[in-house]
């Protein structure tokens, strides 16, 4: 019974001495998933967040990105690409977090799909985000890739691109639609 | 004394009705029966919660349902099948009617389905409908499906609809 207590003991011992060490060195796939998990909260604000507060978040979810952003949105109702930069970003947060439009904003980034580069520096993410504001249920649930990169040992986020869950046929342009000509 | 019998009679009963006259045969049991849920659960039967409208009235706002992972084995997704479309992963799923299968065109004509030129039936749309949505020269690929919605009253644009990669096909709908 003694060397049973012992060998369980050793065992939850080596369990936990694993558990705290990947805690600490996370793989890469798991240190994505915690900075989108973090990510997510950045970006989620309530209705009572002062000025202070919504200046300090905006500037840190600025963090998450790199200086240079490649934005490319790919939906039915809206198609652009463009650049931004860590500063316009930054400016934009603030922005939706003082809107009157939004009282509060909670963003979920859900489903990661890591897909490491070869020098497990760089990543593929597709994930799904989910947001909604108080009072609408479902604001946004759209699929995205962000294109991340590990630089001083923090994941950045070099491009954000839209993903097409299900792909509609382009809008007829009136001169190729034979019924509107 | 006697009291003390009586209470430890009780307690046999109740141990019995609990975890049985063989409790190793229960404790076998009850793991068998945990790890045949969780089979189910991960690999054949996923439960799902509706929310939204776009499938209205035949499956209406928070109601459950399951998706039969494995119904797509043996056979392809047909026509009138409703299924569940997946995101990046599973937590998050569409929950559309397939009305086109690969190789088919499909329109939208003053609000009846045109399937390759042909109107379609649609006994589950029971709204009416004024989508006007004529591609040109738009074929399904080969592992494509076009799922729709049954709730058509919804304006074309607020309406989630179009071709589904069969790899993103999860299951179909089973309730």
């Amino acid at each position: 019974m003694k060397i049973a207590i012992r060998v369980a003991l050793l065992a939850a011992l080596i369990g936990g001495g694993i558990w705290v060490w990947m805690y600490f060195h996370p793989s890469p796939e798991e240190a994505i998933r915690r900075r989108l998990a973090q990510l997510a909260e950045e970006v989620s604000f309530k209705s009572d967040e002062g000025m202070v507060a919504k200046a300090m978040h905006a500037q840190k979810l600025a963090g998450f990105f790199a200086r240079e952003v490649s934005l490319t949105i790919d939906l039915p109702e809206i198609s652009s690409h463009e650049s931004m930069s860590r500063d316009e970003i930054n400016k934009f947060a603030l922005a939706l977090r003082s809107s009157p439009y939004f009282r509060s904003l909670k963003v979920q980034c859900l489903d990661p799909v890591i897909t490491l580069g070869a020098d497990r520096k760089s990543a593929i993410v597709e994930l799904t985000i989910r947001a909604e504001t108080a009072g609408d249920k479902y604001l946004v649930v759209q699929e995205m890739k962000f294109t991340m990169k590990e630089v001083d040992g923090e994941w950045l986020i070099l491009r954000v691109e839209t993903v097409k869950t299900l792909n509609r046929a382009p809008t007829p342009r009136r001169s190729d639609d034979p019924a509107l000509a | 004394m006697q009291s003390e019998t009586v209470q430890t009679g009780n307690f046999s009963w109740l141990r019995t009705i609990i975890i049985g006259r063989n409790p190793r045969l229960t404790a076998v049991r009850l793991v068998v029966i945990v790890a045949l849920i969780l089979v189910l659960r991960a690999y054949v039967l996923l439960p799902i919660q509706v929310d939204g409208p776009s499938m209205l009235p035949n499956y209406r706002e928070h109601s459950i349902n399951v998706v039969n992972r494995l119904a797509y084995l043996r056979h392809e997704p047909q026509r009138g099948d409703v299924v569940a479309i997946r995101f990046s992963g599973k937590s998050i799923m569409l929950m559309k009617r397939v009305v086109g299968v690969p190789g088919d065109t499909v329109e939208f004509v003053n609000g009846k389905l045109m399937i390759n030129g042909r109107h379609v039936d649609e006994p589950y749309v029971k709204s009416g409908c004024s989508w006007d949505f004529r591609p040109p020269h738009w074929q399904l690929g080969d592992d494509e499906y076009y799922v729709v919605g049954d709730n058509r009253a919804m304006p074309y644009e607020d309406h989630k609809q179009g071709a589904a990669k069969r790899e993103r096909i999860v299951g179909k709908v089973m309730l």
